[in-house]
């Protein structure tokens, strides 16, 4: 019995290990928790429209991209490209949410680098991040017409993270 | 060997002790007028983890997104929300994962049930080894 032991730990391990191997990036990754909620109110004026506050009811109906970037985060500047490109195909509005910059200097970086967002709202005290369940820029969040969000991605989107994660659900498949 | 222990000891109970001090750091955002109110909200902090921290609660960090959440909690709880609101509040937004003492549901088992498990198992391991000993002695 004994003599089988280090024969049975490898056994367990190696199950284990390969297991492990197999599983994706995908599976990996907890379902976010924001997933499922709706997308919340935000008490935020919009660019050049500074008198009116965002009104998400008037987005019922509306399947909208929400993109949360910053002048000074590089991470946006990077995504910036992908954005723009998803805007020009025409997949659904994008907004954006310019948390914790300047107005002034978010209307300089969108002049600069080009415009993809419908609206932009303007947080320049970052009030919108705890009520995302967000930890930084940038941060993207598919709302299905119902004002439900249903999907999240927390960080540079990428084409891969495109065409897994917000393409089968703007096609009206299950992510 | 006893100095050194009793050294170890000392450092531990300073460390210890220095822990209330790293928390009133917070106090340098706006506190709450109301002394009892604001005992809540110094409560809550070490309830919560630090999302952009490793291993650190609101009440350790001073990073701008803890500093952004101890403000929330504040103002909550200048509102009227109870305890169980605000951490619920954080919970349903960043996940359990959130909340430094996770509550005990099937998916959390086995970061609460390992340790005693490991434990059974040393203890077992002991149990074998100790009277094995003691049967050829």
């Amino acid at each position: 019995m004994k003599r089988y032991a280090p024969l049975f730990i490898f056994l367990t391990l190696a199950v284990l290990l390969a297991y492990g191997l197999s599983l994706t990036a995908t599976h990996r990754a907890p379902v976010d928790p924001m997933v499922g909620k709706a997308f919340p109110e935000l008490p935020l004026p919009v660019m050049g429209k500074e008198d009116a506050q965002f009104d998400l009811k008037a987005l019922r109906g509306r399947r909208f991209l929400v993109s949360l970037f910053a002048s000074w985060c590089e991470g946006c500047l990077a995504e910036h490209q992908l954005l723009l490109s998803l805007q020009q195909i025409g997949v659904a509005e994008i907004y954006g949410i310019a948390w914790k910059d300047k107005p002034k200097d978010t209307e300089a970086w969108l002049t600069k680098h080009g415009n993809p967002y419908h609206d932009v709202i303007l947080d320049p005290e970052g009030q919108a991040a705890v009520l995302l369940g967000s930890t930084g820029v940038p941060e993207t969040y598919l709302v299905e017409p119902t004002g439900i969000i249903s999907a999240v991605y927390r960080g540079e989107l990428t084409p891969e993270i495109i065409q897994t994660k917000f393409l089968p659900v703007l096609n009206g498949k299950q992510p | 060997m006893f100095y050194r222990l009793a050294a170890l000891i000392c450092l531990c109970v300073v460390g210890f002790a220095s822990f209330p001090l790293a928390a009133q750091v917070t106090s340098i955002e706006q506190p709450l007028s109301d002394s009892s109110l604001e005992a809540r909200a110094q409560a809550l902090f070490p309830e919560l983890r630090c999302e952009v921290c490793q291993g650190q609660s609101l009440a350790d960090s001073n990073a701008a997104l803890a500093s952004d959440m101890r403000k929330i909690i504040r103002e909550k709880i200048s509102q009227g929300a109870t305890d169980a609101e605000i951490l619920s509040f954080f919970s349903e937004r960043y996940g359990d994962a959130i909340l430094m003492r996770p509550p005990l549901v099937p998916r959390t088992m086995l970061l609460w049930l390992a340790p005693f498990f490991l434990l059974a198992i040393g203890g077992i391991l002991c149990l074998a080894a100790f009277t094995k000993h003691t049967a050829k002695a």
